[in-house]
């Protein structure tokens, strides 16, 4: 049952096109076992995967594949069962609490398929936030909250609450806010799933020129087709294993196989 | 070389004060309920600690009462009709409020009280003073025990009997008092816990969501700190004066506003009030800080997925 993974997958890890990009993230062997009374779940079993400096990594599944739970394990929100996960090549493992919220404020944006907006504050309070938490002081934070809103088309919602937003809005101010300490690593949990076919395709835009601009790695878990034609590498996720990894040009779009 | 992962900065005091004061004003609606939770459960406590005070006060003012007129009528049996008899009053020391009040109520009987001399009926000795030997002519009272043959001791004394009926009464009505007393701190107990675990677990995923954005456990264990401190202390306060103020007013409607005045013992009632403010104060706090220290040390990912 328990193949070794390295070996199993070691054809898929090859990095995109020129020379040699730095990894932002690797996990290896990642394993997850939620325990609910005598009942045990193999939400992954055995992950491995190396994300390189600047790409556009999608994690593709169904349902219950574990592609939430890989998310949580490379996103530092969660402790593997066994196996390790490094951010830019420090073992998470090692780090305590304060670490961690270090880590989790500085290095890495996250955005969810909920949005998670805190709904009591103002779109401004809601990005200045990891910025407080930064400790940057107010002046310096508002001002770069106002240049990431405007950067993610808010610029004229500023005050309003999350709830007086659509859903292409508030996923654009969870961007905005993602963005809000500078991070390396953009993690984006289905980020298109709440939205319809519209405001989905223009979040994909949003991420891919923001990509471009700011050269930020993104993850993101999704079945969107769309979002994986924008995409450097894809890689399939099937049961808690990590099953293929692909490049979108040879992948047939039409009935989502290999061509 | 990719940058050294360092300890996130904790936040000044001042931060997180405000980002609680907001919290409360935005959330007006939601914190108005939890802090009615908290003034209604320290109201059902001051009220009840209020009320038992006032019946307290009430029944012993009424037995005082009878008491007097007991003495009274003990005296005008002895001496006949009290109006315009000369009494010679013998005081010394402290004296009890009973005597004081059987004072008023001679002289309102229309007796002159005045020293050793003629024409007087009889002799009332109050406080410590020793009670005279008595002459044939002269009748002598005391308000207290004595032993002396022949003067009358005005004090009751109750038979064996009836000391024993009184005893078991007493006795009942601690327990009940105990039983009661108990009763509405396991009310104000729930009362509270529950509107402070309500706000925090419906907060999880706030909780949740400000880990991921770089919060640390110990900021999330401060605002919920501040915040259940400012609820506690202002459901405390209002709960408190509300519930003494209900309990005046329906005791006053009962045995009428005056006697219920009387019968509070303001020294008493600020000592409940500090006690009861206290009471939600330190409940508040303890029933919202173990969620939250549960919360905050949550995994993000189940803060994030929590469904409450």
């Amino acid at each position: 049952m328990n193949q070794p993974a390295t070996a199993q997958y070691e054809n898929l890890f090859k990095p995109p096109a020129q020379g040699e990009p730095a990894c932002v993230i690797r996990a290896v062997d990642v394993k997850k076992v939620y325990r609910m009374g005598s009942v045990e779940t193999h939400a992954l079993r055995g992950a491995t995967l190396d994300v390189y400096k600047g790409e556009y990594l999608s994690i593709m599944g169904p349902s219950g594949s574990g592609k939430s739970t890989l998310f949580n394990m490379i996103g530092a929100l969660d402790k593997p069962t066994s196996g390790k996960v490094y951010i830019d090549q420090v073992d998470i493992a090692q780090l305590n609490h304060n670490e961690l919220a270090w880590l989790r404020c500085r290095k890495i944006g996250y955005i969810f398929q909920t949005f998670n907006l805190i709904q009591v504050m103002t779109c401004l309070e809601n990005v200045t936030l990891p910025m407080s938490f930064a400790g940057l002081d107010d002046e310096t934070a508002r001002d770069k909250a106002v240049y990431l809103l405007r950067l993610v088309g808010l610029g004229h919602r500023l005050l309003h609450k999350p709830a007086e937003l659509s859903g292409g809005q508030q996923q654009r101010l969870a961007i905005a806010r993602a963005l809000a300490n500078s991070p390396e690593i953009i993690l984006a949990d289905e980020p298109t799933g709440n939205l319809d076919l519209k405001t989905g395709e223009e979040m994909i835009e949003l991420l891919a020129a923001l990509k471009e601009k700011l050269g930020v790695t993104i993850v993101s878990a999704t079945h969107d087709l769309k979002m994986l034609k924008r995409s450097d590498r894809i890689l399939w996720i099937e049961d808690g294993r990590i099953v293929r990894m692909a490049r979108p040009s040879e992948v047939d779009f039409n009935s989502g196989e290999f061509r | 070389m990719p940058q050294a992962v360092q300890e996130q900065v904790r936040l000044p005091f001042a931060i997180a004060v405000g980002v609680v004061l907001q919290g409360i004003r935005i959330r007006l609606g939601r914190s108005l309920v939890t802090i009615t939770g908290v003034v209604l459960g320290l109201a059902f406590l001051m009220s009840i600690l209020t009320g038992q005070m006032i019946k307290t006060g009430v029944r012993a003012e009424a037995e005082l009462r009878t008491d007097v007129r007991r003495m009274v009528n003990t005296m005008s049996s002895e001496i006949g009709p009290l109006k315009d008899r000369r009494i010679h009053l013998v005081q010394e020391g402290e004296l009890e409020v009973r005597e004081y009040r059987l004072l008023e109520a001679l002289r309102r009987e229309g007796v002159h009280f005045v020293g050793a001399g003629e024409g007087v009926t009889a002799v009332l000795v109050v406080g410590t003073a020793e009670p005279p030997t008595p002459e044939s002519t002269r009748l002598v009272f005391t308000t207290r025990v004595s032993a002396r043959e022949g003067v009358r001791s005005l004090q009751y004394q109750p038979s064996a009997e009836e000391l024993a009926i009184q005893q078991q009464r007493e006795r009942e009505a601690r327990t009940r008092t105990v039983w009661i007393l108990a009763v509405s701190l396991l009310v104000t107990v729930i009362g509270i816990s529950n509107a402070m675990l309500m706000s925090v677990t419906e907060r999880f995923r706030e909780i949740g969501t400000m880990k991921c954005l770089g919060a640390l456990s110990a900021f999330i264990r401060e605002i919920f700190f501040i915040e259940s401190s400012i609820i506690g202390l202002v459901g405390g306060l209002v709960g408190s004066m509300a519930g003494a103020l209900v309990a005046i007013v329906v005791y006053g409607l009962s045995f009428g506003l005056g006697r219920v005045w009387e019968a509070i013992s303001w020294g008493t009632l600020g000592g409940y009030f500090f006690v009861s403010v206290l009471a939600g104060l330190v409940l508040s706090v303890v029933a919202a800080i173990y969620p939250a220290q549960f919360a905050s040390r949550m995994v993000p990912a189940h803060a994030l997925r929590a469904n409450v």
